[in-house]
């Protein structure tokens, strides 16, 4: 039979937005257009147009150690030709943005291949061999995982997720590396992830308006909906906790919990 | 046992009453010397102390570090005939009364809440309090 | 008659079947001799580097940590007279005549690999007779080989043990095994689980399923050993090692094979699903208002078996597509996060593989600034508590790395692939295993 996935419980709106974002089968929405080249600036890895780095020379068919798990399992472009592993990593705020740092550790092994992520507080870091990381994060900006007051593109010092927000609807950051473009509308990078000043500025769009946000996000608030309003997904937790706790105590015990 | 050593004033049962103000939103520079200079007229006021995020002068680590920040809002403001340095961007305000009475006090909240209702676009918290240390407290009589 | 009714197939590292038909049984490693001569052989087998002690002898550098011995430097030809040496250790760590004894010179006379007798071992407690016996003779055998003088005698000694008794380690010594002091185990019944997954990676020259296997048989023996798998917890262990490290049912390598291509840890996730559900280890318990079925088993042990074997796969497939093994930690807690959210029931060791991931990810990533995931044992601070099952998983992570590691296996265990190099039990030991469990079988 073909199982089909079911990726998380819930009926409330963050619940059905964590099931939009899991399933790789929905196309996300591409909310702006932000050139390749300006990703890789923002980035910092290296200039656009440069030749990529390599950590270990190219993988050739045939000239890998013998192992049957590397036929089967094919390698990421960046990987064949032995890219460096670089990072992009975004901040999220609590203010209801699109998605938190947990479920886009979901999103990337959901959808993508090859990526090592981890999530920290308030940000969630992908790393990947270059080329392909490239087109990773183009997607994530572009897409409606992404928006531009409440998602930040940090390296380091990523302070500001549970910040309250600026004048300007714009999560804080100590280092600055957007501004608001007030004619525009728009949130404007003036600096890389890592702060280093762009030598051009490069605007990634309108910031959606709150109660668009509160459609989108994946994230459980008092103010907006609570996860204890959820039965199902309360009802999930307390599951998971007491079969592990069974599991742990006497597996052989445990019978149609 | 009493402790020795008695708080300097006492009104409306607090030692120099603080007024707490802490904004919706992070303030910019300007907005926060609009708020300042507004509060600034008021009577009574002894001092005003803010807190808010730090803004460092200088990225502080990574491959930036040493480069100047220039962050906008990291900069010299004016309240009255005075310069202030600003370092943060600002999200709070303790204001420290000094007052007579309670209804001196509440007189003076009027005119605070008018000066902030007219400089804080996105709305404010404000309660009334003590919230600075005014008295040696353990802490000051360790050694170092 | 078999203590338990489970019944497997075994298939080796390409997916084809050498095993009909075992009882779960034949693979314990109480009756299994395979398993038992790969932990006997990981006790008794020890390398001398002639190489480094001829040259810590040389320029008075010994015993690790920048240390320089001057005025009593001792230059001799120690790996030139190789073929003496080793045969004089043999004489020395030798019983009687075809007890077993193997010493035998490698590289150029650059090292001797030694096996020391089952006979030694039986007449003490402790593994480290395996080490002791063969840095005492190879140190007497220099001695007398060269005749060092007695004030100089305790340089060699140096140079062969290293910086122990000083140190709770030997520290510095140029006779390698692959298991640690006894002092440095995490408990009771950890000398198999702290073997570096890098180790392993160079015993089964990076092939990964051959790699799992034989993590498996160190961490399952470990079980064992730490009082882990006694009673009605030893069926959930064999059943673990069957699937997750001997490719029990063709199931891993089934796993790979379907998601190798174009497949991420969520489509390992929906495959292992649906081979639960028609294996009918899991089934619908009840389905909710939006739709949301909630999975249930009647046998936990078996299910944990299948995750645990998900596990290694969704680690086969992500960190093998990135062939950078960086990501196990972050595949090993994800997955284990994801399967749980798909399934209502808990991942790999019922929760624990999830929790090591969380904290091997913060140890193997440059913000502590600790080594790769190669460094990785299960006598670690952060992986003792998934007992069995997260190991295999690192190693083969480790196996499929394309060469992104400062801390590679070549770099850490070299060594470790020459001493082992030839041995069949160490390379193959799935085969290995597959054909013991099948003599056992007869006798069950």
């Amino acid at each position: 039979m073909a199982y089909k996935r079911q990726f998380y419980p819930g009926n409330s709106v963050p619940a059905k937005n964590r099931r939009r974002y899991l399933d790789p089968k929905v196309k996300l929405k591409q909310l702006r257009d932000v050139s390749m080249d300006d990703v890789v600036r923002i980035m910092g890895h290296r200039n656009p147009g440069e030749d990529y780095k390599s950590i270990h020379p190219p993988i050739e068919e045939g000239k890998e150690p013998e192992c049957p798990i590397r036929k089967l399992v094919v390698p990421i472009e960046g990987a064949k030709h032995g890219d460096r592993v670089r990072y992009i990593q975004f901040a999220d705020s609590v203010y209801f943005a699109p998605i938190s740092p947990y479920q886009r550790a979901w999103m990337y092994l959901s959808r993508y291949r090859g990526v090592d992520t981890g999530t920290l507080s308030g940000r969630q870091i992908i790393e990947v061999r270059e080329r392909d990381l490239e087109v990773m994060a183009k997607e994530m900006i572009d897409n409606e995982t992404f928006d531009p007051a409440l998602t930040g593109i940090r390296g380091a010092t990523v302070h500001g997720h549970s910040c309250r927000l600026d004048e300007n609807g714009l999560m804080f950051d100590g280092w600055q590396r957007y501004v608001w473009d007030d004619e525009k509308k728009e949130v404007v990078y003036v600096k890389d992830q890592v702060a280093i000043p762009l030598d051009r500025k490069i605007s990634v769009g309108k910031p959606s308006p709150l109660s668009d946000l509160r459609k989108r996000t994946t994230i459980f608030r008092a103010d907006g909906v609570d996860m204890r309003d959820d039965k199902e997904v309360t009802m999930y937790g307390l599951r998971i906790h007491k079969l592990r706790t069974l599991g742990g105590y006497q597996p052989w015990k445990v019978k149609g919990e | 046992m009493s402790s020795p050593i008695k708080p300097t004033a006492e009104y409306a049962e607090k030692p120099l009453p603080e007024v707490q103000i802490l904004t919706n939103r992070l303030l910019s520079a300007d907005s926060t010397e609009r708020v300042l200079n507004a509060l600034d007229v008021i009577p009574n006021i002894r001092q005003i102390n803010m807190t808010g995020e730090s803004l460092p002068k200088t990225i502080n680590n990574g491959p930036g570090k040493g480069h100047a920040n220039n962050h906008t809002e990291r900069k010299i403001i004016h309240v009255g005939n005075q310069e202030v340095e600003l370092r943060y961007l600002v999200g709070g305000f303790y204001i420290e009364m000094d007052v007579e009475s309670e209804e001196e006090l509440d007189a003076r909240l009027e005119e605070i809440k008018a000066a902030c209702d007219a400089t804080i676009e996105h709305g404010y918290t404000l309660q009334v309090g003590r919230y600075l240390k005014y008295k040696p407290t353990l802490h000051d009589y360790r050694s170092a | 008659m078999p203590k338990y009714e489970d019944v497997i197939d075994l298939y080796d590292d390409n997916g084809k079947r050498i095993a009909k038909d075992i009882p779960l049984e034949a693979i314990s490693p109480l009756r299994n001799n395979a398993i038992k001569k790969i932990v006997s052989l990981t006790k008794r087998t020890c390398a001398i580097n002639l190489a480094g002690i001829e040259k810590a002898l040389k320029s008075g550098s010994m015993t690790g940590g920048g240390v320089i011995i001057k005025g009593k430097e001792i230059d001799i030809p120690l790996v030139k007279n190789a073929d003496k040496i080793a045969e004089l250790v043999k004489e020395k760590v030798q019983v009687y005549d075809g007890d077993g004894t193997i010493s035998q010179v490698k590289s150029d006379g650059k090292n001797v690999v030694v096996v020391v007798p089952e006979e030694r071992m039986n007449a003490g407690i402790e593994y480290t007779t395996g080490f002791t016996s063969v840095a005492a003779a190879a140190t007497e055998a220099i001695i007398d080989t060269f005749d060092i003088p007695m004030y100089k005698a305790n340089m060699v000694k140096a140079a062969v043990w290293g910086r122990y008794p000083q140190t709770v380690t030997f520290q510095g010594a140029n006779v390698k095994s692959i298991l640690e002091v006894p002092q440095n185990n995490e408990g009771a019944g950890f000398a198999l689980r702290n073997i570096m997954a890098n180790h392993v990676v160079a015993l089964v020259n990076r092939n990964a399923m051959q790699g799992v296997a034989l993590s498996s048989i160190f961490e399952q023996c470990g079980s064992y050993e730490m009082g882990d798998a006694i009673g009605n917890f030893e069926r959930g262990s064999l059943l673990s090692f069957a699937y997750e490290g001997l490719n029990a049912n063709n199931m891993l390598y089934t796993l790979v094979k379907k998601n190798g291509k174009t497949g991420t840890v969520g489509t390992v996730i929906a495959s292992l699903m649906e081979r639960a559900i028609d294996d009918g280890v899991i089934r619908v318990k009840e389905t909710l208002p939006s739709g949301y079925k909630v999975y249930t088993t009647d046998d936990l042990p078996k299910w944990n078996a299948y995750a645990a074997t998900g596990m290694v796969a969704a680690v086969m497939v992500n960190v093998g597509a990135a062939r950078a093994a960086q990501g196990i930690p972050g595949t090993v807690l994800y997955y284990n996060d994801l399967l749980e959210h798909e399934s209502g029931l808990p991942g790999a060791d019922y929760g624990r593989s999830e929790g090591v991931g969380v904290g091997m990810s913060f140890f193997s990533h440059s913000i502590y600034g600790g080594g790769g995931p190669g460094l990785f044992h299960g006598n670690h601070v952060v992986t003792r508590h998934a007992k069995g099952v997260l190991i295999p998983a690192v190693t083969a992570g480790n196996c499929l790395d394309g060469g992104t590691q400062t801390f590679s296996a070549e770099a850490t265990s070299g060594l470790f692939r020459e001493v082992f190099g030839d041995m069949e039990e160490f390379q193959k030991p799935m085969q290995y295993v597959a054909a013991e469990a099948k003599k056992v079988k007869k006798k069950l």
